[in-house]
């Protein structure tokens, strides 16, 4: 048991990561672009069309992973900055911020594609449905978590206050969706996946999105490897031109 | 009482400040802290002062260990840094009322340290730079604790008021208490009492974890 | 200790937030009169935008001006906790930013089509929640302590965390004017408030805290 923990804190030593993230970044290329290739010709090709609503229905392979990445990329985020605070590890901050960037991209894509999928479906590209709405929420607190990088210069203090933004961003996201949700119901239909199989949508789309959500969480991890290696490389780059002008 | 910091040591932002200093101040003395801009001096005054934690080493006051102890700290420690800590539109009565009020004790006016009679009714915005820095100042008087920490307390003073402040550390000094001084000059000469702490900047660095 | 600060911000702003409010207000009335689409529901909506857009115009000062003095040196080394001059510095924040403007709601939405009754209602439910929304604002102003033009910044931060209490006001104010009283939400939103009054004053002191470090 000691022996794991020591192991898994090594990672947080910036030099160590870099080494690891070296060789594991290529297996990781592959794989995203193996499982996402393979996830989404089977998606988009060899799937049956709904009754109800046509081939649109395909969108739902990006559509879900995207929405289901959004969300999730946050609560990481959280994490990475509660590990930061207790721990003061540096790749966890950086981990925190360069997912920030991946988790708007990803909130606005599964908005773009929802909107796309609503306007033949619910006749509307945008509505203020409950779920909608708490899109919109976390799309507001990702800026605000990214406009605090934006304005300040990379250093311990500022990693401190953007940790405490995500967490007090985390409480109050959470309190809007519940208020949101307080008054009513909407139009989205319940959650595409969840544990118990009665909901579940068909089984002809439950794999290949089953693969398809496999292969975006990849892509957010390549995503993220590279994004972290580059921070830490320019932060290396930083210090050395520091030490070279005194 | 005595006050003893043992290979003391400050990190700010990653960078070690200073390393291993260590000293040693009985009732009654001055220490001056004196290195060129930069070292510290205001770090090492700020860290006395309970804002920053301490890194390594120990500081005790009377052989009990205060590291980071902050309710002892404010008991006996008082500081005053760059800034005079003045409301520009309050006057120079409203601010003394202010302080006392958070400090529960009363500014003597009757021995007047530093001189504020003639200004009590002025406003802070319309006084000099030196008037402010008295005001500043007078909060030794109504708050009395026994370790003073001043930050450059002779800025903008002139040789008048220079003196005054002299004189309120010698009698905080005939008191048993101890200053701590960040300053140029030592401008409580010819006396050998006087501590004098040069802060070096640290040899070896320590490395950083991104290199 | 309250009287010290209620003199000192009593220098500033009153008059400030609430011709802001005023004249958003009368901006957005006019606007709207121009597509000829005012109606009580856009109305309450510009009052509740008014109102957090205006307890968010000061904040900046509520602890910049102290840190640049270092007057907030001397609060952190005083017997007093930085949470409790952090909780009498937002209430002060309040009485001089969000309750004038309150007293002013029934003035401004009787000639626009709102009854005294109803107004009434709806400022007591402002009464019960914009407190919350000053606490809150403190974190902002802690979060750009030190930070040249922090004003944005703030807005960014804290406009989306008022979202909770600006959706059931909204919301319990267009059921007044209705005539329906929805007892639950009063309560839920009475007790977002405390929750944002009891935890604010912490969170906000842990922050402060980082600039010394």
């Amino acid at each position: 048991m000691i022996k794991f923990r020591k192991n898994i804190w090594e990672f947080a030593n910036p030099n160590n990561f870099l080494s690891i993230a070296n060789k594991i970044i290529p297996f990781f290329l592959i794989l995203t672009i193996i499982t996402l290739s393979l996830g989404l010709v089977w998606g988009l090709f060899f799937t049956p069309e709904d009754y109800r609503q046509g081939s649109s229905v395909k969108i739902i392979f990006i559509h879900v992973p995207t929405a289901f990445l959004a969300i999730n990329i946050y609560f990481m985020m959280l994490l990475a900055s509660i590990i930061w605070l207790i721990r003061r590890h540096h790749v966890s901050l950086i981990a925190a911020k360069s997912a920030a960037l991946i988790g708007l991209i990803m909130t606005l894509s599964a908005m773009l594609t929802g909107a796309i999928w609503g306007k033949p479906i619910w006749g509307t590209y945008w509505a203020w449905d409950p779920r909608l709405t708490s899109f919109a929420i976390l799309l507001m607190f990702y800026l605000g978590y990214l406009s605090i990088w934006q304005t300040m210069k990379f250093s311990d203090k500022i990693g401190d206050l953007s940790s405490w933004l995500c967490i007090v961003g985390s409480i109050f996201a959470l309190l809007s969706r519940y208020a949101v949700f307080f008054w009513n119901q909407g139009l989205h239909q319940g959650p595409s996946l969840s544990l118990d199989k009665e909901e579940n949508i068909d089984n002809a789309f439950y794999f290949p999105l089953i693969i398809c959500i496999i292969g975006f969480v990849l892509l957010f991890l390549t995503l993220l490897l590279i994004r972290i290696k580059t921070e830490i490389q320019k932060r290396k780059i930083n210090i050395l031109l520091n030490a070279r002008d005194g | 009482m005595n006050l003893i910091g043992s290979s003391l040591s400050c990190k700010r932002d990653g960078k070690l400040i200073f390393s291993d200093l260590s000293f040693k101040i009985k009732s009654g003395d001055v220490c001056f802290i004196k290195g060129p801009n930069g070292s510290g001096k205001s770090t090492l005054l700020r860290l006395l002062a309970g804002f920053i934690k301490v890194w390594t080493g120990k500081v005790s006051l009377n052989n009990e260990d205060i590291t980071n102890r902050n309710d002892i700290i404010y008991n006996n420690f008082f500081y005053i840094g760059h800034s005079n800590s003045l409301k520009n539109y309050l006057t120079v009565k409203q601010q003394i009322d202010f302080w006392e009020g958070i400090s529960e004790k009363k500014y003597n006016f009757e021995s007047d340290s530093f001189n504020l009679k003639k200004i009590l009714n002025r406003r802070i915005y319309e006084c000099s730079e030196g008037q402010k820095r008295r005001v500043g100042l007078s909060r030794l008087s109504i708050d009395d604790k026994k370790v003073l920490l001043l930050d450059e307390p002779t800025t903008s003073l002139d040789i008048e008021n220079v003196s005054r402040l002299k004189n309120y550390l010698k009698d905080h000094q005939k008191k048993g208490g101890i200053a701590i001084v960040a300053s140029h000059e030592t401008f409580i000469s010819s006396n050998n009492q006087d501590i004098i702490l040069t802060l070096n900047p640290p040899k070896n660095r320590e490395r950083d974890p991104f290199l | 200790m309250k009287y010290e600060l209620l003199f000192a911000l009593a220098n500033k702003g009153i008059l400030l937030s609430t011709s802001f409010f005023i004249i958003l207000i009368l901006i957005v009335g006019i606007g709207f009169s121009q597509i000829g689409e005012s109606s009580e529901k856009t109305l309450l909506a510009i009052i509740w935008i008014a109102i957090s857009l205006s307890s968010l115009l000061s904040i900046k000062t509520m602890f910049q001006e102290d840190f640049d003095d270092g007057t907030l040196d001397l609060y952190i080394l005083s017997n007093t906790s930085i949470e409790t001059i952090i909780f009498i510095k937002s209430i002060v924040h309040w009485i001089t930013t969000n309750l004038p403007i309150i007293i002013l709601i029934p003035l401004i939405s009787f000639p626009l089509g709102i009854t005294i009754y109803h107004s009434i209602l709806i400022c007591f439910v402002m009464l019960l929640s914009t407190p919350a929304l000053s606490f809150i604002s403190t974190i902002g102003a802690a979060l750009t302590l030190g930070e040249k033009g922090g004003n944005l910044l703030i807005s960014i931060f804290i406009l989306p965390t008022f979202l909770p209490i600006i959706i059931f006001g909204m919301k319990i104010s267009l059921l007044i004017t209705n005539s329906t009283y929805d007892i639950m939400a009063h309560l839920i939103l009475f007790a977002l408030s405390l929750i944002c009054i009891a935890i604010t004053p912490f969170i906000t002191s842990l922050i402060i805290k980082i600039h010394y470090t």
